[in-house]
């Protein structure tokens, strides 16, 4: 079966975003060919076939170290929580129904909550401790004003309630049209528009506070 | 001409958008983007609410995202290598599972052939219980002959028997089974107040009734 010829044009930019099309030996195809669709790739994953899945997560894994890094703050730990998301996604792909839900939704939804359930877990650690502090490590002093910004924006954003927070990773950070992400965080675009407006107004107010110079009022 | 009042809603409305969807009119809904691009053409105040919208939209992307490490797709793959995949069946999700039970209950086959079950079994349970309601010693003389033993009692084999066979009413083996019958040898007089039907009329016990129409739920004993 040409598993390449059965992709499906139309997907999302950012489910699409970084496909490849290198696929192993059973999935050869020809330079001209269309990369093969999640589904496809998802069929293949199902069979056991690596190169599929490979492909499958080179399509996804800038993206999903992405967010877990925005989220956690920590590269090692984004690319743990990365690790988990695509074996999950292994384990799954045999009771895989295409249609049912799309990948990068299916995969979105994982590795936030994989990142949530570690916040929360520093949360409970560490009750009494920032966010995230600034590293004091010394530098060039334009990486470390970087580092400091950054870490102005990642604690404005400790701020918001959870489901704020989710928000704003999907549509700003993950670049999500708000209905991929409601369908992520299983609420309604209404519920989602309302998350995102309260939580860019607090947000606002935070770094007013924080930074107020990232928002041109020093 | 637009009037006033019409600028002030659509600066609402501008608002609005910008707080939920940020400062790139990409972003804005299709229906909606050519009259708020309007209002930002006449409006000073709807370009001040874009600018700040703009500005945290650019305070956000300085929150910086890591890129995969050059090994982390192959420990992926070496991961998964090592790991089992669930079962696998074949067409059907758990998903699928459900919407299958949910449409077998309602498909009327399904229901005729629950209809036409039930009042076979019915029939099959009463004529069971005719069959066998003509055997020897009840059920309870079984259980009392064994409560006035000297000895605890042990049901044997052949008084289990017997007492399948006792039952008057057919639902009297689901008394039996759920050990009810056991609670109302205990306490005949729990849950019943009429001495026409045997029960230990309630000005007999050795309890204060419980005060009427106060949320008082305790049972004192009389001393």
């Amino acid at each position: 079966m040409d598993l390449a010829a059965s992709g499906e044009p139309g997907d999302p930019a950012w489910e699409s975003a970084g496909a490849t099309g290198t696929f192993g030996t059973t999935m050869a195809r020809l330079p001209d060919d269309p990369p093969a669709s999640d589904d496809a790739l998802m069929a293949a994953v199902a069979r056991g076939e690596m190169d599929a899945f490979r492909a499958l997560s080179r399509r996804y894994l800038a993206r999903v170290v992405a967010l877990g890094s925005r989220t956690l703050g920590d590269p090692a730990e984004a690319e743990d929580v990365a690790q988990e998301s695509f074996l999950r996604l292994w384990r799954t792909a045999p009771t895989w129904r295409p249609g049912e839900a799309k990948v990068g939704t299916w995969l979105h939804r994982v590795a936030l909550n994989l990142c949530f359930d570690r916040l929360a877990r520093r949360r409970e650690e560490h009750p009494g401790d920032p966010p995230d502090a600034a590293d004091p490590a010394p530098g060039p002093s334009g990486a470390v004003q970087q580092r400091e910004t950054a870490d102005h924006v990642r604690a404005a954003l400790d701020t918001l309630p959870d489901a704020q927070r989710r928000a704003i990773t999907l549509c700003h950070y993950q670049g999500m049209r708000n209905i991929e992400a409601a369908e992520v965080m299983g609420v309604s675009i209404e519920a989602l528009e309302s998350l995102l407006a309260r939580g860019r107004r607090k947000l606002r107010e935070e770094l007013r506070a924080l930074a107020p110079e990232l928002l041109g009022a020093a | 001409m637009r009037t006033g009042t019409n600028d002030t809603a659509e600066l609402a409305r501008l608002r609005d958008i910008l707080d939920a969807r940020g400062g790139d009119p990409g972003r804005w809904p299709d229906a909606e983007r050519e009259p708020a691009l309007a209002l930002l053409a006449r409006s000073a105040d709807a370009r001040r609410l874009l600018d700040e919208a703009l500005r945290l939209d650019a305070a956000l992307d300085l929150l910086p995202a890591a890129e995969p490490s050059p090994g982390l797709e192959d420990r992926i793959v070496a991961a998964a290598r090592r790991t089992p995949q669930d079962a696998a069946r074949p067409g059907v999700t758990a998903l699928a599972d459900a919407r299958a039970r949910r449409d077998a209950a309602r498909s009327p086959r399904r229901g005729l052939l629950l209809a036409a079950a039930l009042p076979l079994a019915a029939a099959a349970a009463l004529a069971l219980w005719i069959a066998r309601a003509d055997r020897g010693t009840t059920a309870r003389q079984v259980a009392s002959a064994g409560r006035s033993a000297a000895t605890p009692h042990v049901a044997s084999e052949a008084d289990l028997l017997a007492a399948l066979g006792s039952y008057s009413m057919p639902g009297d083996a689901l008394l039996e089974l759920s050990g009810l019958d056991d609670v109302y040898d205990a306490d005949p007089w729990h849950g019943c107040s009429d001495g026409d039907l045997g029960c230990v009329k309630n000005d007999s016990l050795p309890f204060e009734p419980l005060s009427e129409g106060g949320t008082e739920k305790e049972v004192r004993v009389l001393s």
